[in-house]
């Protein structure tokens, strides 16, 4: 049909970047435009400017809610922490110790339990029995003056694997709580920024069962420096079990 | 918080999960999930597929933010431009099947400016909005719905039974006009 089309189209010049990022390209057309972006500097450039001049049209595009299964799917499908080759089952995976320590600390809620579960990732679904040769540590991280409870953590040292759960109280607007190793006599190490519910992370070298934790309250995203920056909200000693 | 401050607190965030952070993750997701679903509803029209997007979109920050460049755009138009890229990618697959169904009851979304768009607007938008408003209607409109929709060239000129080429000149016109706009 393109023959007896008037030639409104032609006589411009290359605007491949800008039909891109519109997205106005089809399929082919626009795995070109990848392709060139990946080997053409002053290609790739191009469709930046031409995304920070149309991207900001997304102002007008109304926000929504995913449901809460969008996140759990993501976190399953992150890289698992390293495991180590030793992979028994130990109290780690027991439904009935996460019971425990959610009667020992009255504040678990279930929606954290399944996202400790979830956070594993694809690992058999049946909880085996306790062993006890599991290798594990708890913290209770309380507030400066000791009055409450704000983190229950878990490591268990075998798999170099810790569980940070918040157990209540007000989270502060427009800062993030972020989890701190406190080693004796060097500065502290970040351990990352924590949500609202249970998190699962890889322990770092240095961490112990009788390790020093602390929170700090920092700009939003986390310490822009890598040291803490404010205030401690939650301070507290491992155990071993 | 201003919009300074959720920029600088993307953009480290966005640092952390380069580094293989995944509660730094976790807040870009809390931060972002619903403006990038609302994207990927917009171009997918289908929950399901918009909820799947919406994961590979943050698979990919995982493992590819190290290539978040703060010196070239801020992290929501980083972000932005990977949910649209995706939904897009998924739209061009599904379409095929998807244009032979019929829209009918999506096709009607107007894509004018709402009254309140651009209120609390940055200026970058109010730029956009203000050289948009520069081009005919009818090109701006178009210009609109391809962005907001995702369509190609084609899908265009079959929803606004116009030429081929006719919509490609309209769409260029207008990406000239507003680039010069723009600069100005």
């Amino acid at each position: 049909m393109s023959a007896i089309e008037p030639d409104d189209a032609d006589g411009f010049p290359d605007l491949t970047a800008g039909e891109y990022v519109l997205g106005v390209l089809d399929a082919a057309e626009s795995a070109i435009a990848r392709r060139r972006i990946a080997t053409e500097a002053a290609f790739a450039a191009e469709v930046a400017a031409w995304e920070n001049s149309l991207i900001p049209l997304i102002d007008e595009v109304a926000a929504v809610e995913p449901p809460l299964s969008v996140w759990e799917a993501i976190a399953q499908r992150l890289t698992p922490v390293r495991r180590s080759a030793d992979s028994r089952p130990g109290f780690w995976d027991s439904l009935a110790f996460w019971r425990g320590l959610t009667l020992a600390t009255g504040a678990l809620a279930a929606a954290s339990l399944a996202v400790v579960v979830l956070g594993r990732g694809p690992e058999p679904a049946a909880p085996p029995a306790p062993s006890a040769q599991a290798t594990l540590a708890v913290a209770q991280l309380t507030t400066p003056d000791g009055a409450a409870v704000a983190y229950t953590v878990t490591l268990d040292e075998a798999r170099r694997q810790l569980v940070v759960t918040p157990t209540g109280g007000a989270r502060p607007q427009n800062r993030s709580p972020e989890l701190w190793l406190m080693p004796d006599g060097q500065p502290p190490v970040s351990m990352g920024v924590l949500p609202n519910q249970a998190l699962v992370v890889a322990a770092p070298a240095g961490l112990t069962g009788e390790s020093i934790l602390g929170v700090s309250l920092e700009p939003l995203g986390g310490s822009p420096s890598g040291a803490p920056t404010g205030p401690v909200i939650a301070q507290g000693q491992l155990m071993r079990l | 918080m201003t919009a300074e401050s959720d920029r600088a607190a993307l953009s480290a965030a966005l640092r952390r999960v380069a580094g293989g952070d995944q509660a730094a993750l976790r807040f870009v997701y809390d931060q972002t999930s619903a403006k990038l679903f609302g994207i990927c509803l917009r171009i997918l029209k289908s929950e399901i597929e918009a909820e799947d997007v919406l994961q590979d979109i943050y698979i990919t920050v995982w493992r590819k933010a190290g290539g978040f460049d703060e010196s070239r755009a801020s992290p929501i138009t980083w972000l932005a431009a990977l949910a649209r890229n995706r939904a897009i990618d998924r739209l061009r697959a599904t379409g095929a099947r998807r244009r032979d169904i019929g829209l009918a009851g999506f096709d009607a979304e107007d894509p004018s400016p709402s009254a309140l768009a651009g209120l609390e607007a940055g200026e970058d938008v109010r730029r956009l909005q203000h050289c948009l408003a520069e081009l005919e209607e009818r090109q701006a409109y178009v210009v609109r719905t391809a962005f907001f929709e995702g369509l190609t060239y084609e899908a265009l000129a079959r929803r606004l039974e116009t030429p081929l080429g006719t919509v490609k000149g309209w769409i260029r016109r207008s990406l000239m006009r507003l680039r010069v706009c723009l600069e100005a």
